[in-house]
């Protein structure tokens, strides 16, 4: 036998190169699994012995991944035969442990079980560094040691172990990666979902609520909410919340203060990221009112209008939690989102408002210049004249109402004719019958005076001067022959029941001049004085009474 | 010997107040009560129309802007002489739409600009 010096007797397990790569096989302390087991129950078998090891040895232990015939999962390094396995150049066989002087003494040698024999092959890695050993153990001596058939299974046998060691960490990593691929698909999926959310939702707390439950589910939150800051920046209100079962809402008033230095972070706007709140700096002084919620750690995200902080977005954790950039980042991402949106709902409130104001101001001053004008025909012997200019202020006037409803961006055709039609004469006494286009506000405005005109006739002298008579509205788009030809809108008007009529002597006043120019100024109008009533057909190309698109 | 008058045989033309603080619109108001064949008294605040609710006794009926200066006082003004004087006519006029719940009882609220037709004949059945 090779003299040893007396260093080699305590082998040296710590390398820190071998342990930052055993630590890295993430295998220490898991659960035992059937390859390994197996591997354990061949080595038995090959070499006839009761007891077989996966022993990893660590800087102060050797741990076992399988065992067959062993009662100890783990041993410290003063029972450990494997130790000395990390510096042997192929297996090491100990034919009697009871004599070889690196073994003689050990606890497991002198007292239960008694072993007496062992061979090892080390568990190398490509690198070259020993993990441990896949060893096989007897309770007597065996002189003989392996078979040069038994060594040659062993040796294979622990290749195999490294190769299953090496793939179970492959896979490990690999359902890592896909566990964050789905999390990043999932924050992809969420701002989408949110983006249609936002645009659907009319108010603040619809907004914010939607946007908080999607933070809270995508990041797996146990809790989530926006909550308004007042003008102090001292309170939070919170109108509604998400959270999981059994979790408490915070809906109601807080006061941040309670809660921790939390104030400079939120009015800077910057985002409050807690991994846990009894550790960090700005809460571990307020450990109890979280720990009543059941926070330990969150993030808040400030949104900001103007340049001051008016909300939080804000996702509870119960438990110890390191927030991931990515998962700040997307959170950070959903409350300018949350921001975005809040801001077009304060512009479109305001819109509503100055809409309003606006068409308030305009039938005030409508109604003077109706004033002016009576006052200044004073003298005007004709007053029917007088009333007919009363009258077409009112049919413009009732064209900006339906005009109104939609911002002055286009009118719906059928409320627009149904309104002018209205301040002549009663529902009854017309038929509507067309499509309800939107039309643009000039088109409402040209065809709300033309009817207006043509209604006010109908009355004075047409189908509506007798109390039978009844006036038919009809409107159509009409395609075009060829495909240059546009579509063209036909607008008609058809007078039964009353008097006959004949045309007017002469060019006509005001109202026929307008109902000669036809809709939006086309003069396509085709006026037919029928005995059985009036019959005219007005045409203008679709485009020019559309609303221009966005 | 002086002549006496006989008294006309057509009942009394019916009093109306019109409260207006605009000078053009009020105009029109007063001319819109005189077609209607009443005879208009003209009020330019709210108080005004109090003060002379309550110094006379023959108003019938009330026709009130309800988009003067203090932008409630119409209304306010509307809703107090309905409750002090329940037999009197109600006409109102404004810009704005009012909901019916704000709308004091048997009041009518007409639009802007003016509809003379409908305003003559509210006037006309009121003081019918």
């Amino acid at each position: 036998m090779i003299h040893r010096p007396e260093s080699s007797l305590t082998p040296d397990t710590s390398d820190p190169d071998r342990l930052a790569e055993l630590e890295a096989l993430e295998i220490l302390d898991t659960v035992p699994e059937e390859g390994f087991d197996d591997a354990v129950q061949i080595a038995r078998l090959i070499c006839h012995a009761p007891v077989a090891l996966i022993s990893l040895v660590a800087a102060d232990r050797q741990w076992f991944k399988a065992r067959a015939g062993f009662p100890d999962c783990e041993t410290d390094l003063g029972r450990s035969v494997c130790a000395y396995a990390l510096s042997a150049p192929d297996l090491l066989v100990i034919p009697d442990l009871s004599t070889d002087p690196r073994t003689r003494n050990n606890p497991l040698v002198t007292g239960e079980p008694h072993i007496r024999f062992y061979a090892g092959a080390p568990l190398r890695t490509p690198s070259g560094h020993v993990m441990g050993s896949l060893c096989v153990i007897d309770h007597r001596p065996r002189p003989e040691g392996l078979t040069e058939a038994q060594q040659d299974g062993l040796r294979r046998l622990a290749r195999q172990v490294m190769i299953l060691l090496r793939e179970r960490r492959q896979l490990a990593r690999m359902q890592a990666a896909e566990v964050l691929t789905r999390a990043a698909a999932a924050r992809r999926a969420a701002l989408i979902e949110l983006g249609d959310h936002l645009r659907d939702r009319g108010t603040v707390e619809e907004m914010t609520a939607t946007a908080a439950e999607i933070v809270g589910r995508t990041l797996n939150g146990s809790r989530a909410g926006y909550g308004e800051l007042d003008a102090s920046g001292r309170f939070v209100s919170i109108p509604r919340d998400w959270s999981l079962p059994g979790e408490l809402s915070l809906v109601g008033r807080h006061r941040l203060a309670d809660y921790g230095s939390l104030g400079p972070v939120i009015e800077r706007g910057d985002t409050l990221v807690v991994s846990d709140v009894g550790t960090d700096g700005r809460t571990a002084e307020h450990a109890a009112p979280f720990g009543a919620i059941n926070i330990t750690a969150m993030l808040n995200v400030p949104v900001r209008e103007r340049g001051r902080t008016v909300g939080l977005l804000f996702v509870h954790s119960p438990t110890v939690r390191s927030w991931a950039p990515e998962e700040i980042a997307f959170a950070r991402n959903v409350a300018d989102r949350v921001q975005v949106g809040l801001a077009r709902l304060r512009a479109e409130e305001q819109q509503a408002v100055l809409n309003k104001e606006l068409a308030h101001r305009l039938k005030n001053t409508l109604a003077i210049v109706q004033s002016i004008a009576t006052q200044t025909l004073r003298g005007v012997a004709e007053r029917p004249l007088v009333e007919a200019f009363e009258r077409r202020v009112l049919a413009l006037s009732r064209a900006h109402d339906v005009l109104m409803q939609s911002s002055w961006t286009a009118a719906r055709m059928r409320a627009a004719i149904e309104s002018v039609l209205a301040m002549q004469a009663d529902h009854d006494s017309y038929a509507l019958d067309g499509p309800d286009l939107d039309i643009s506000p000039q088109a409402a405005l040209s065809l709300s005076l033309l009817l207006h005109e043509l209604a006010t006739n109908a009355l004075k002298y047409g189908a509506l001067s007798a109390g039978t008579g009844r006036v038919r509205v009809t409107w159509h788009v009409e395609e075009g022959q060829a495909p240059s030809q546009a579509p063209t809108l036909v607008l008609g008007w058809t007078e039964r029941g009353g008097p006959g009529v004949t045309a007017p002597s002469g060019r006509g006043g005001f109202g026929s001049k307008l109902i000669r120019m036809g809709l939006v100024g086309t003069r396509a109008a085709d006026i037919r004085y029928d005995s059985v009533g009036l019959r005219a057909e007005f045409r203008a190309p679709l485009a020019d009474m559309q609303p221009q698109a966005d | 010997m002086a002549q006496v008058q006989a008294p006309p045989s057509v009942a009394p033309s019916a009093h109306v107040l019109v409260v207006e603080d605009d000078p053009i619109l009020m105009m029109a108001l007063v001319e819109f009560v005189e077609d209607a064949g009443c005879v208009a008294i003209e009020a330019s605040t709210a108080a005004e129309a109090i003060g002379i609710l309550e110094a006379r006794l023959d108003i019938r009926a009330v026709l009130t802007d309800l988009d003067m200066r203090g932008s409630s006082a119409g209304m306010t003004l509307a809703a107090a002489i309905r409750h002090r004087w329940p037999p009197i006519d109600l006409l109102m006029v404004s810009s704005q739409p009012w909901d019916a719940a704000q709308v004091p009882a048997r009041g009518l609220v007409l639009g802007k600009p003016f509809d003379r037709r409908r305003i003559v004949a509210a006037l006309q059945k009121f003081a019918a």
